[in-house]
């Protein structure tokens, strides 16, 4: 066995060059791969790796099948179309809204029901436990309402002070 | 949100539609066109949280952005429409058509309205034939799709916060109560005698400040109005009449307190006797529940319903409902002497009692949570604990200590800023009661004591205020707290009473007969099965095995095999067709004359907390040590069991941990052996061995095996070798069914994982 090099475990990695890939939508709106000179692949699903540390990295793509085709590194590296689609693509799996104020969190029979403002309009949803309020980091906020809708509050620092308030209540 | 069922000859939804709505398709509506189908999505097309619906008349289907001024309108004639589909995206939700040539999106929801979009394509299917005029089928819905979810109430939709488990809002605690209260019934005269007891000791206990009052108003300084013991004490002289008042003083504390100690026996008889009934009642019940009842549910809640939750019972019947009684009896009686006293100093010093109900209820609310708080973070040092403690063998071999100190220090840090709030919130918590408490007495100081001053008030008077005062405050307090309680009880009770309430659904038949003893012959007659509906397990089984064969079963992993010998040993019901030992259908016969006769032997043998040979004997209590042995022999585990210094008196521990994973096996096949069952199954009972020892148990397993009908599971298809005849499953069917030879000829999926596993082992060899 000796002398011969050690498997380099980066080669597990299967990373798409993402300068010879494109991504579409087809005329059904599917997602599909195309590499030149080669038969579209396709429907796909894209998927993020890691949706809460590394965001819009890793992207992994799946046939409906669930046989993986491979991973993108980073979005920013397709083509600006590309980027386009499967951003899109993306935002409904991991749909994930953005508080940006909180206007009132009020507990009716011991479930509370927040009133929010979001970057999507403004929302009320009902939290079952604390359980399902998680921080992460000091000023970063993930949470999960009753149906397993998402929402996140980046940075608790940049809420104005009402907000902050009320939050710090149930944190 | 208005959803049609097309079933019925519906009201035109057109008219449950909002108004703005409305305004806008009517405009688009030829004439004739009726609307069938109008549902509210909660997504605009951009992902926005908006108004937007999805409408559906006898003609067309539109999907309708009210955004803006003018609304954004897509509209697909149905007979158009080839597909309908509902996509999971997992974030969020969407309908989706296809035409011939073109595919769209018809409708974005959140996944909160996951549940409401579930029946729609095959609504729309409906409507789609009709307009076509024919019967062809479109390929619609999606039997994936998420149905309902139990996190929300079935009776009024509302979320059930995680912490109970139940409804709050549909707890009908009166009900509930009610019903509980039923579980005392044999005990009422134990009720009323405590009960009278109690309100005897609290009438007795009010006594002190009026002798008090006597001491003064007739002893010290004798006023003219004299008190209600003047009649008694006429005539005594000073020393002697406060003689008298000190042994009635001694009186009541002795009757009391002996009156107190009585009571409390009583009521823990009581409480204690009320809860044994119910505990155990509740733990007969679950055992007579089938495997799905556990499924379904966490095992520490249904351990917490037998300790916690009978316990919290036992505590409201016996002490919370008197203590109720005491304390409005108290602060009534209370009252009522203070004002029979002087009604215009009652009236004061009673004035801060709302205030100091507030105060309770304001601190109580945010101690409750705070202490919640620190509750959690000690529940998450323990976690720590029980993660790194267990684990530490790989800690230490990945060096990693200095992170796990790290770790616990932050939480360590935590619980220490946790505890200071909690600190300062008490401290600030228990200076506001004890001043608020004492306004009362600044009352009676100020006002009666100008009272006393011009002779309005006698001093006896005066200082019976005081002594009232104190005995006041307590049972406001409590009474505070009441609503808190009955919750408590209320959802307790509601989690004790949904386990009670659970229907047997594998259970005795009324006429079940007692099955006689079994030859073997085991038959499936188009068996279906499935755990959650809609997604069969096994369908339309067909198999018959003749007594004392050999079944090996082999597939993939989930392709039905230990669903196939849950239904032999009835731990669930089929679903279709019927399963026949001897001719008999098995739910016709009684469940123990069944399961006495098989015996089993699973993948994970589960040992209980006992000695070697209890565990051996489990199936049969009072088996002589001659059967345990022979037993023990044939599964052999006799060689590693005398090899231990306490023989087969070693105790396993929990679980068996104290011993191996092949250990454990072996014993579990000793109690399957001992039982001598005419059906043996064997769930994958050679996999922790190792390979030498495998043989061994399989020669033995060869040998004991003969004239019992045996089914065996295994992934190592070498052990199936003496099997009559392998069955294989493929997704919940029967794909190929035959001796190992005939397999191999066919050239199917047996062979195929016949040479996966020849491959593997060839190279092991390597």
């Amino acid at each position: 066995m000796s002398g011969e090099e050690p498997h380099d475990l980066m080669q597990e990695l299967d990373l798409l060059a993402a300068g010879e890939i494109e991504l579409y939508l087809n005329q059904f709106s599917e997602l599909f791969l195309r590499r030149p000179g080669e038969e579209p692949t396709g429907p796909l699903v894209a998927r993020l790796s890691f949706p809460l540390s590394y965001g819009d990295e890793f992207i992994s793509l799946s046939k409906n099948s669930g046989e993986e085709i491979g991973i993108i590194r980073r979005l920013s590296e397709l083509d600006r179309e590309s980027q386009g689609v499967v951003r899109q693509e993306l935002e409904w799996r991991h749909f994930s809204t953005r508080i940006t104020a909180i206007h009132a969190i009020d507990v009716k029979h011991y479930v509370p029901h927040w009133d929010v403002e979001t970057e999507r309009g403004r929302r009320v949803f009902e939290m079952r436990s604390r359980r399902d309020l998680r921080m992460l980091g000091s000023s970063r906020v993930l949470l999960r309402d009753a149906d397993g809708n998402r929402y996140e509050i980046r940075d608790l620092r940049d809420l104005d002070g009402a907000s902050r308030q009320l939050i710090d209540a149930q944190l | 949100m208005s959803n049609i069922d097309l079933g019925a000859p519906a009201p035109d939804p057109s008219n449950d539609l909002p108004e703005h709505l409305r305004h806008h398709i009517t405009n688009r509506l030829q004439a004739g066109e009726v609307v069938h189908l109008a549902l509210a999505t909660d997504l605009l097309p951009d992902g926005r949280y908006g108004d937007a619906w999805l409408v559906a008349t006898d003609q067309r289907l539109l999907s309708i952005a009210l955004t803006g001024a003018a609304p954004d309108i897509v509209d697909y004639p149905l007979t158009q429409l080839q597909k309908i589909e509902l996509v999971d995206h997992h974030g969020t939700g969407a309908l989706r058509i296809r035409t011939a040539d073109q595919g769209q999106v018809m409708a974005r929801f959140t996944r909160t309205l996951m549940s409401a979009f579930g029946e729609v394509p095959a609504q729309l299917e409906t409507l789609v034939q009709q307009a076509r005029g024919d019967d062809e089928q479109i390929i619609g819905g999606d039997p994936g799709w998420r149905q309902g979810s139990s996190r929300r109430c079935e009776h009024c939709g509302r979320v059930i916060p995680r912490r109970f488990g139940v409804c709050p809002v549909c707890l009908e605690t009166r009900k509930l109560l009610y019903r509980l209260l039923g579980y005392a019934r044999p005990y009422t005269g134990l009720a009323i005698l405590s009960l009278s007891l109690m309100l005897m000791a609290t009438c007795i206990g009010l006594m002190p400040p009026l002798l008090m009052k006597s001491l003064f108003d007739d002893v010290f300084r004798p006023t003219t109005s004299g008190t209600w013991l003047t009649p008694y004490l006429h005539g005594m002289a000073a020393p002697e009449q406060l003689q008298v008042l000190a042994l009635l003083l001694l009186a009541i504390y002795v009757s009391s307190n002996v009156m107190g100690a009585v009571r409390r026996y009583v009521l823990a008889w009581l409480g204690q006797h009320v809860t044994l009934d119910l505990r155990n009642q509740v733990y007969r019940h679950l055992h007579s529940l089938s495997l799905s009842y556990y499924n379904e549910r966490e095992t520490g809640r249904i351990m917490s319903s037998i300790t916690q939750d009978v316990g919290r019972l036992q505590d409201f019947i016996s002490d919370g409902l008197q203590e109720i009684i005491r304390d409005v009896l108290t602060i009534i009686i209370i009252c009522s002497i203070l004002f029979y006293l002087n009604p215009t100093l009652a009236t004061l010093v009673l004035l801060p009692t709302p205030l100091l109900v507030f105060t309770t209820l304001h601190f109580g609310g945010k101690l409750h949570l705070v202490y919640r708080g620190l509750w959690r973070r000690w529940a998450g040092i323990s976690a720590l604990l029980a993660d790194t403690i267990p684990g530490v063998r790989v800690v230490k071999a990945f060096s990693q200590e200095q992170r796990e100190v790290g770790r616990f220090e932050s939480r360590s840090a935590e619980l220490l800023v946790g505890e200071l709030r909690a600190a300062r919130l008490q401290s600030l918590f228990s200076p506001i009661m004890s001043f608020v408490t004492r306004i009362g007495t600044l009352i009676i100081w100020l006002v009666g004591g100008a009272k006393v001053l011009d002779e309005s008030l006698s001093l006896g008077e005066f200082t019976a205020f005081t002594g009232y005062m104190w005995q006041f405050y307590g049972p406001v307090e409590s009474l505070c707290r009441l609503n808190h309680r009955f919750q408590r009880a209320a959802t307790s009770a509601e989690r004790v009473f949904e386990t009670l309430d659970s229907p047997v659904d594998v259970g005795d038949r009324p006429h079940a007969k007692v099955m006689p003893r079994v030859e073997g012959r085991v038959e499936f007659r188009d068996v279906t099965f499935s755990y959650d509906e809609g997604k069969p397990v096994l369908e339309h089984v067909d198999l018959t095995v003749e007594p004392g064969e050999m079944i090996g079963l082999a597939g993939h992993s989930g392709a039905g095999k230990s669903t196939f010998i849950n239904l032999i040993c009835r731990f669930y019901d089929v679903n279709g067709g019927s399963l026949l030992i001897d001719g008999h259908d098995i739910r016709d016969v009684e469940l123990k004359s069944l399961r006495d006769q098989i015996g089993i032997v699973l993948q994970d043998p589960f040992l209980f907390n006992g000695s070697i040979a209890d565990n051996i004997a489990y199936g049969k209590p009072g088996a002589t040590p001659d059967e345990v042995l022979a037993a023990a022999r044939a599964a052999h585990a006799h060689e590693f069991v005398v090899d231990l210094p306490d023989g087969y008196d070693t105790l396993v521990g929990e679980r068996g941990t104290r011993l191996s994973g092949g250990e454990r096996q072996r014993v579990s096949i000793a109690r399957a052996l001992l039982r001598d069952p005419r059906i043996l199954i064997l769930d994958e009972a050679t996999s922790s061995v190792d390979t030498e020892t495998e043989v061994k148990i399989q020669e033995a397993l060869e040998r004991l095996i003969r004239g019992r009908t045996t089914f065996a599971i295994a992934h190592r298809l070498s052990t199936l070798r003496h099997a009559n005849r392998l069955l294989i499953l493929e997704k919940g069917q029967v794909a190929e069914v035959g001796t190992h030879d005939e397999l191999i000829a066919a050239d199917g999926i047996y062979a195929r994982l016949c040479r996966i596993q020849t491959e593997m082992v060839q190279r092991k060899i390597w």
